[in-house]
């Protein structure tokens, strides 16, 4: 707490106009409001002296005649600033963020598209989340925004509909010229991969650029998962939302009812009973273990390792009974409620658990065994997807992935919730900066978590296992943080005193990574793609936006013609003239 | 019917192969699905087997809602795929939009899109529902071929 007063007092000696301006809601949690035109000398003020070098995300709202942006900055000590300031809705817009934070525009993006507030200085790209052809002016996160100019049934087409006619989708750069022993520089290929591809489990889409076989430029269009759950926990009760946040993702799907969860009972001034922490801590750590050996058979399969993935996927089987023994359910497990758990943990069930934690652990030192020493999986990983601690910190890298390339991020040290904060864990971290690096990374995670779900058993505390909660929120805000398998997860929760939340924001890890698999592809072989991709551990059913790299614009098959009939004619080549040449000839 | 013919339907009912495709789900059906490949379930012992493209798939099995965005994907798909076809609707989500009935990017089940001969419900379906609804799809065509 005092940490936090430190900030506030920093702040106001600085700017006398914020005398008790700054709200601190609990350790770790600052709210500050600014007006529009002061906004950046804040957000400088706090970027650069005052250590919150981390955007978590920043978050829209309707609020009557202005929209309300909130940017949730954070610090690597766990503490996190809300800076909001307000637009008006008539012809206000706001200057966007990307000389602060490149992948920041992504959020500007999506705000932009659900919301409809103007970016200054946001670069032009295709719209995301929402699907290509959505009709213009339809903001669906709007306040009383009615889907009624959508029909029920159609779809829509996809953008880019000409390019999938194409032989082998080919643009931009390739000539065609009418003699064909002429063509050798075919030095820009384009390959579409997805939405439905082998390498792919989830339906995502990536246009690759490629100079022979080295991938130039990549383009990743999302939104095929995209459904609109922040609308609909608008539209449902805190109790309907618990269960809907859960259906997010099918793998972490602890994860955000824990970080939603968490949210609420912060505004509501819940205390949560110390046997729920550590049963959330004891299903969380369990299903990270199913997370990373899941990741692990995915990996192998991806370069060619099946046999690896039979074997995690059997081992996976294991947490996968604990889980339906402890919470009902093999996936989605249900377990969370406001103001607790719905579910205690028997000692017959303790000691089943223990068991097959043992079992566990032999496997995955085994596998630890595998991936150090054998040379075929080390040759594979090393070297590919680099990506340097440097680029983890500016484009906000998070999860193993950030870990692998040494930085020590992990919000269940920095900002420990449920039980963490009473429990001895290891952070690993590797300087590998590579595929290579993830995969030990996570393999040694395992070990952690197994010895973490040893010390939830044998300190599990006696008590009631939830507290009862009202059906309606009081007014508030809170914003919650939660370490999934993939990274840091971020909840924004807004209660306006009814039974159903005035606005829920999500901010998924994989978001945050998917920024960096861009740079870990520059100038790579196209073969490594499937791998440094899955190699993030990917979850786009949480994701769901597009992000655009770079932008050269289609072409027809005439434009890229007359476009080859340019460019040898600057070569010196004419082929008006020789097809005229030849066509007399034969004359 | 012709010997040719009923070698043919003998060898379809034996080894269906299978094309997975996500239409907007959580992922929790996906997992359970490749579960359901995996040993423990091994349903490949009904000869079963993924396929990477819907040209070798005789069965297409789909998880989740269908959104605005993916539809016109799994039309393609499915046009894509060689005669006869089948489509199996795994999880509630594929079989009537479930949860996220409502949401304004979802249409609803898999039907909203393509014809489905077979639905499997459960938030997620778990494997053993998976592989009891796939041989029951597989018995519903050896007795349709009597």
């Amino acid at each position: 707490m005092s940490q936090s007063i430190e900030i506030k007092t920093e702040l106001e000696n600085k700017f006398d106009w914020l005398k008790d301006q700054v709200r601190i809601t609990r350790e770790n949690r600052l709210w500050l409001d600014v007006p529009a035109d002061k906004f950046f000398v804040i957000f400088d003020y706090l970027i650069s002296l005052a250590g919150f070098k981390e955007l978590c995300t920043i978050t829209g709202t309707d609020e009557g005649d202005n929209y309300g942006l909130m940017y949730h900055l954070a610090r690597t000590d766990g503490k996190v600033l809300n800076l909001k300031t307000l637009v008006p809705k008539e012809g206000g817009s706001m200057k966007s963020i990307i000389s602060y934070f490149p992948g920041g525009t992504i959020y500007e993006r999506e705000i932009n598209d659900l919301l409809g507030v103007k970016f200054e200085g946001l670069p032009p790209g295709r719209r995301y989340p929402l699907p290509d052809n959505w009709p213009e002016g339809e903001h669906p996160l709007r306040k009383g925004w009615q889907p009624d100019k959508l029909s029920k049934v159609e779809g829509i087409k996809e953008a880019g509909e000409e390019r999938l006619n194409m032989p082998i989708g080919i643009r931009s750069e390739i000539s065609q010229p009418t003699d064909f022993s002429l063509i050798r520089r075919r030095d820009d290929v384009q390959i579409s991969i997805g939405p439905q591809h082998p390498a792919l489990k989830e339906p995502e889409s990536f246009n690759v650029t490629l100079q022979g076989e080295k991938i130039s430029g990549i383009e990743i269009k999302l939104g095929y998962n995209h459904r609109g759950i922040e609308k609909a926990c608008e539209q449902r009760s805190y109790i309907q939302d618990v269960y809907l946040v859960e259906r997010i993702c099918g793998i972490c799907s602890h994860t955000h009812s824990t970080c939603f969860v968490q949210a609420v009972e912060e505004i509501a001034g819940l205390q949560l009973p110390k046997r729920a922490a550590y049963i959330r801590t004891l299903v969380g750590e369990l299903e990270r273990v199913h997370s990373h050996l899941l990741w692990l058979g995915v990996a192998g399969h991806e370069v060619g390792f099946d046999t690896l993935l039979m074997y995690t996927w059997r081992d996976r089987e294991i947490v996968m009974d604990i889980l339906a023994m402890l919470t009902g359910n093999r996936v989605n497990y249900g377990i969370n409620q406001v103001g607790g758990v719905r579910r205690d943990v028997t000692a017959e069930q303790a000691a089943d658990i223990l068991k097959a934690v043992d079992q566990l652990e032999e496997q995955t030192k085994y596998y630890i065994e595998v991936a150090t020493e054998e040379q075929t999986l080390i040759q594979r990983l090393s070297g590919v997807g680099k990506l340097s601690k440097e680029d983890v910190l500016k484009l906000g890298t998070v999860g193993p992935t950030g870990r692998a390339s040494g930085v020590e991020r992990d919000v269940r040290r920095t900002d420990p919730y449920a039980a963490y904060g009473e429990l001895d864990f290891k952070v690993i971290t590797s300087d590998q900066c590579d595929v290579y690096g993830r995969a030990v990374v996570r393999l040694l995670e395992l070990m952690e978590s197994y010895s973490m779900i040893r010390q939830v058993l044998k300190k599990l505390p006696d008590g009631p296992i939830s507290v009862r909660a009202p059906r309606r929120i009081p007014a508030g805000e809170a914003i919650s943080r939660y370490e999934a398998p993939r990274g840091e997860d971020v909840h924004y929760v807004k209660s306006n005193g009814t039974e159903n939340p005035e606005r829920v924001k999500v901010r998924a890890p994989t978001l945050a990574n998917l920024q960096s698999v861009t740079k870990m592809l520059e100038d790579r072989y196209l073969a490594d793609l499937p791998i440094v991709i899955a190699a993030i551990d990917p979850c786009f059913s949480c994701t769901d936006r597009l992000i655009k790299v770079e932008d050269k614009g289609l072409m027809t098959w005439e434009e890229i013609r007359q476009y080859g009939i340019e460019w040898y004619k600057k070569q010196g080549v004419d082929f008006a003239r020789m097809t005229g040449k030849i066509g007399r000839s034969k004359e | 019917m012709k010997v040719i013919d009923k070698v043919i339907n003998w060898a379809r009912l034996k080894s269906p192969w299978i094309l997975h495709f996500n239409t907007g789900a959580c992922n929790a059906c996906d997992i359970e699905i490749i579960a359901a490949l995996t040993p423990r379930f091994d349903i490949e012992r009904f000869g079963i087997q993924l396929k990477a493209t819907p040209r070798h798939a005789d069965v297409l099995v789909c998880s989740g809602p269908v959104t605005r965005q993916i539809r016109d994907r799994l039309i393609r798909i499915y046009e894509q795929m060689p005669q006869p076809k089948f489509v199996i609707a795994v999880g509630t989500c594929a079989t009537s939009g479930g949860v996220f009935d409502g949401c304004y990017n979802v249409l609803g089940g898999i039907d909203q899109a393509i014809p489905v001969n077979a639905y499997i419900p459960g938030c997620p379906a778990s494997p053993q529902a998976i592989i009891d609804g796939v041989v029951k799809l597989l018995q519903s065509l050896e007795d349709s071929m009597k």
